[in-house]
């Protein structure tokens, strides 16, 4: 049954979803995103329990494939070293995310000109810079002004606690001389904007039950809401709907009930990540879009980019209070952030120091290495560990390649019948390398800091948490799927807006910046209202 | 679900696997209950079980600590489905058992909603940062 036609229908209610919607809200247009997740209820995150550890491999787990939730859908991920993560959910994977919201680097949209690889994106950090502040505000990050990596800006909020663990990293940072800065974290350091502040509960990649980790069902939707946008939860997307003129026409949708339902739309917001969004188009086969909507350009699903992650964790003499304070939010390094031509790589890396294990975690990373045995060793073995390792995941800025790609499974579907994703992916002689001489200098970093060993895993198989570059911007249209403000080329009143649209993956986590295009590109739209279609 | 024997024989296996430290104030898995975390299980149940049943069989629950870890280690041979599966959840069902972070002198108790204290940042540590030339490459 067809529902009354609305003026912009958003397909995804993650990062990107939330901040157009509650931009596009205050023009009273009739707004609807359909989110095949549902709410969630932070009441049951797995913090509230003592089996809060063993939840985040099961249920709250990172991979969809191993999760089994209800809006979880398959993808076949066996052709790549990196395994997909995502969560679908009204605020998609910020519900899991560290909540670390580092911005891009101005060189970072001009890697061609600047270092003759990949491309250069069709607007710049300056012009960005001012909703990088808006969705800082909104979001509400915890930092501190003044970091020598970054052009001048203003943080809301003071950053996140550094603890035991931090001030003793800090000394072996400052010991090589190397820079380090508290790291922009989307965790309310103090109430903003009704949300209580961060107690440091530890784990908020398994959902953060305080609320003071930025997760957008808790920042932008509430006020997206009271502005009179609807969204619609448990409707998952088949495919978009095209007219004999070419232009979208809305969306086929399965509901709660797994009825096949219609909903019209003059304008159609995609915002379903670098998986989900290629995923969609290629499912819009039609007459007018035999190779998938808006694909004239081939480029949909191609220059998939992660970010290759390493891990390099050291075993210390002393205890370092680890469990205290947000797991992934600490202080961050970009000592080797931008290109140096004395390496046998282009482009750099970022270190984001961690807190400590659980002590689960640190029992059964110990029986994996065999550092705590079974039986009569078992009490002294777990001692030299526990609440005695720090450590650091290291971001690899990955550079965009068509071969590897998202396509459609042949055979995988979901459980609505949707064929699902295909990844095939290979790291690049230049990530290889990069990894290599990270986890290098992680090693040094934690031996200055009083690590007596380090333990190295690269590449990091789990880490597909940042999707990006399979719809690409750009002016070309034989080069990209959507302009410089992410309307498709190919259907005038398609927009995408998730970290599909990057050129390229820079060497920090992309939320803040998914964000921040997405409140440039809700701008552009109302700007645009009269002629948005030409 | 298990019998009696078997339930009898799953907790005198913990205690094997994790054994009580008095030197350290550490418990025995058995003891404080683990064996209901592992009684959870469904995929992995009956392979606890019938590696159960041939430690039964072996007359573990008579053996001696020495000798238990032996039987332990004879039936993981013939029941390759048993033992990684039993140690994974009992290091699992151990370290989050409240006796054990009481032990370990971590508050016995979820994260939520109490949180934790963290010590006030030194932001002085940041002076030789702040020295640096900048970083970033302009454009």
């Amino acid at each position: 049954m067809p529902s009354d036609p609305v003026d912009v229908l958003i397909i995804g209610a993650g990062a990107a979803g939330a901040a157009l919607a509650w931009s596009l809200s205050d023009t009273r247009m009739k707004i609807v995103c359909l989110e095949q997740g549902d709410w969630m209820d932070p009441a049951q995150y797995p913090s509230a329990g003592l089996d809060w550890e063993s939840r985040g491999l099961g249920d709250f787990g990172l991979s969809p494939n191993g999760r089994g939730r209800p809006a979880d859908y398959p993808i076949n991920d066996s052709e790549s070293p990196i395994k997909i993560s995502n969560f679908n959910a009204v605020g998609g994977s910020t519900i899991l995310y560290a909540a670390h919201f580092p911005r891009l680097h101005p060189s970072d949209f001009r890697v061609k000109t600047l270092d003759g690889v990949a491309d250069d994106w069709p607007l710049d950090y300056a012009t960005l810079a001012p909703y990088y502040a808006e969705n800082d505000g909104m979001m509400g990050t915890a930092g501190l002004a003044g970091d020598p990596a970054y052009p001048p800006k203003q943080v809301p909020l003071p950053p996140v606690p550094f603890g035991k663990l931090g001030h003793t990293l800090a000394r072996g940072f400052n010991r090589l001389g190397w820079h380090w800065w508290p790291s922009d974290s989307a965790i309310a350091t103090q109430e903003h904007n009704g949300r209580a502040p961060c107690i440091n509960l530890g784990p908020c990649i398994t959902g953060c039950a305080q609320g003071a980790k930025a997760s957008t069902d808790v920042t932008y939707w509430p006020a997206a809401v009271r502005q009179g946008v609807e969204v619609r939860t448990c409707c998952r997307v088949r495919e978009i709907s095209v007219r004999e003129d070419g232009m979208a026409d809305g969306v086929l949708y399965y509901d709660a009930e797994g009825n096949l339902q219609e909903q019209k739309a003059e304008v159609v917001v995609v915002a379903c990540n670098g998986v989900g969004t290629p995923r969609l188009l290629l499912n819009s086969k039609s007459r007018l879009f035999p190779d998938g909507l808006a694909n004239s350009s081939g480029l949909v699903g191609k220059n998939l980019m992660f970010h290759p992650y390493a891990m390099v964790t050291g075993v210390f003499d002393e205890r370092l209070e680890g469990y205290k304070g947000p797991t992934g939010c600490c202080l961050m390094s970009q000592e080797f952030y931008e290109t140096d031509p004395a390496r046998d790589f282009v482009r750099g890396y970022s270190f984001e120091m961690l807190r400590g294990r659980g002590a689960v975690a640190t029992a059964l990373a110990g029986m994996s290495s065999g550092e705590v045995p079974w039986g009569e060793g078992h009490h002294d073995g777990y001692a030299e560990l526990f609440d005695r390792t720090a450590g650091m995941v290291i971001i690899c800025e990955d550079l965009p390649e068509t071969c590897n790609t998202v396509t459609l499974d042949p055979e995988l579907t979901d459980g609505n019948g949707i064929p699902s994703p295909k990844i095939t992916y290979r790291l690049s002689e230049n990530s290889r390398k990069m990894l290599e001489h990270s986890v290098a200098r992680g090693r040094e970093v934690l031996e200055a800091s009083g690590a007596k060993t380090t333990i190295a895993n690269s590449p990091l198989e789990p880490a597909g948490w940042h999707l990006m570059g399979t719809a690409r911007m750009g002016r070309d249209p034989s080069k990209s799927v959507v302009n410089e403000w992410g309307r498709c080329h190919d259907v005038k009143n398609l927009f995408i807006i998730d970290g599909s649209i990057f050129v390229t993956a820079g060497a920090v986590n992309p939320t803040n910046t998914i964000q921040a295009l997405s409140l440039y590109i809700a701008d552009n739209i109302k700007k645009n209202l009269a002629n948005l279609f030409d | 679900m298990l019998s009696d024997q078997q339930t009898l024989t799953l907790v005198n296996a913990l205690d094997t696997i994790i054994p009580a430290s008095s030197e350290r104030g550490m418990p025995a898995a058995g003891q404080i209950g683990v064996a209901e975390h592992v009684l959870q299980g469904t995929d992995f149940l009956p392979a606890v079980a019938a590696g159960l049943s041939a430690l039964i069989d072996a007359g573990f629950n008579d053996l001696d600590p020495p000798e238990r870890v032996a039987a332990l280690n004879d039936v993981a041979g013939s029941q390759p489905g048993f033992l990684p599966v039993l140690i994974f959840q009992a290091y699992q069902g151990y370290y989050q058992n409240a006796a054990t972070l009481e032990a370990l002198g971590l508050p016995p108790r979820p994260p939520h909603p109490l949180g934790y204290p963290v010590e006030e940042n030194d932001l002085s540590l940041l002076e030789p940062v702040r020295a640096k030339e900048k970083l970033y490459r302009e454009v």
